[in-house]
């Protein structure tokens, strides 16, 4: 399902923040988004699954196309049918009182069949099977970020957005779910992900774009983008290991 | 027993209290309600969960005695008193067993005489307190190592810098949740 970024403008009532964005994302890409703190990317990410315009409040301009569904014209419900999102902190998104009921909560909004069939395959693929009637407050941190993951695979969309997954984990828990992410994008699923560690992006990444105050300061494939050093220090980003 | 059956129980019980104000029969449910936590091995749980309460009873105890404007101790306000603050222990107890006994995961059929969306919304709001439990733990440890006495009679000095960041992170997350179920399909129909 291919996305398409034209010129968009975001501000919030205080500040600019996205300063005329444009970005195409392939069917089936892995793409990682990087930029410094404040640059914009969290909103460009609230831009694709259409939380922007319809839910957060700001002045939006441009456009935004999933699978040509304009993000304008349709609701947020239809759109989370396409495109999944995992917040950056599962605290903020965990509130069912059981791991199944938080995976299930997706399928019943939108009335999608079989529903205990579909949770209980997306709490294996990310290893969290046997933890059905846990309180997910229990769980380790590791442990609630893949419950997110699962609650949007559930619910079977084509595009999979993930704000900064691994930023509180550790190496273990970030490599467990970059390989459960390679194996997603593998069955078709495009596969974007915020994240601030670029050693991780040029490992996993097909493509990268890199935000700079709003704007896209470069947008390819992972290896090219991520050795252009001057770049990079510029915006203060680490030039990963394999891109030296 | 079903979560159900209990909040049943519980309403019928309640009612009761509150249609029949006779001593001897709040004192019989009180009492029964007592021995049910004891063999449940709750007893020095449910204490803690008391222990901000008695003070409360006391004072209702105090001032239902004593007739202000005479002022003398009178024994029928000491019995209203008495009857009145049995009638919030016994409501307490029933919660306390109802909380106590039932799994997390069910607690929310207990309501299920609630609409749909606001059944969902009580879930919510029960799946949030162990959160907002250790939110208060880790704002009160921040807050000692900044030199703050909780047990200080300062209130505003010691429960300002404890309530400030609590409602700050608490609204913080909820915009952020009620983001995260809108993502989710929630309020499609």
């Amino acid at each position: 399902m291919e996305i398409k970024i034209k010129d968009v403008r975001f501000s919030y009532p205080e500040r600019e923040v996205l300063k005329g964005v444009t970005l195409d994302i392939a069917e089936g890409d892995f793409m990682g988004i990087t930029g410094s703190t404040g640059s914009g990317k969290t909103t460009l990410a609230y831009c694709i699954n259409g939380l922007i315009p319809h839910s957060v409040r700001g002045k939006f301009s441009g456009s935004v196309t999933v699978g040509g569904m304009d993000t304008r014209k349709h609701k947020i419900a239809e759109l989370s049918r396409k495109v999944g999102i995992v917040f950056q902190d599962p605290d903020w998104q965990i509130f069912s009182l059981t791991v199944k009921d938080e995976v299930e909560f997706g399928l019943k909004n939108l009335k999608m069949d079989d529903v205990e069939k579909r949770a209980l395959a997306a709490l294996k693929t990310v290893g969290l099977s046997g933890y059905e009637e846990t309180l997910p407050h229990k769980l380790s941190h590791g442990q609630k970020q893949k419950l997110c993951i699962a609650s949007v695979l559930a619910m079977e969309p084509e595009v999979i957005i993930l704000d900064e997954p691994t930023s509180q984990l550790d190496h273990r828990s970030t490599m467990s779910v970059y390989g459960m992410l390679r194996d997603i994008n593998k069955k078709g699923k495009t596969v974007i992900v915020i994240e601030h560690n670029t050693d991780l992006l040029a490992e996993h990444a097909k493509s990268v774009a890199v935000l700079d105050s709003g704007r896209i300061a470069k947008a390819g494939p992972a290896r090219k983008v991520l050795s252009d050093r001057k770049l990079l220090e510029r915006l203060g980003i680490k030039v990963p290991g394999a891109c030296r | 027993m079903s979560p159900k059956l209990k909040i049943v129980a519980m309403l019928a019980m309640s009612s009761a209290l509150i249609a029949f104000p006779d001593l001897r029969l709040i004192s019989a449910v009180s009492a029964a309600l007592a021995a049910l936590i004891a063999s449940f091995r709750l007893s020095r749980r449910f204490l803690s969960w008391l222990k901000p309460m008695l003070l409360v009873f006391v004072v209702v105890v105090l001032l239902q005695s004593v007739e202000l404007a005479a002022p003398v101790f009178t024994a029928s306000g000491f019995l209203d008193g008495m009857m009145f603050s049995l009638r919030i222990f016994a409501l307490v107890s029933a919660v306390f067993l109802l909380v106590e006994t039932t799994p997390a995961g069910r607690l929310h059929e207990a309501f299920f005489f609630l609409p749909g969306t606001m059944r969902h919304l009580m879930a919510m709001a029960l799946a949030m307190l162990p959160w907002i439990s250790e939110l208060a733990g880790n704002v009160m440890n921040a807050q000692r190592a900044r030199g703050i006495d909780f047990r200080s009679p300062n209130l505003s000095r010691t429960y300002v810098p404890l309530l400030v960041p609590m409602f700050a992170k608490t609204l913080d997350r909820s915009e952020r949740m009620a983001l995260a179920m809108e993502a989710r399909g929630f309020g499609s129909d």
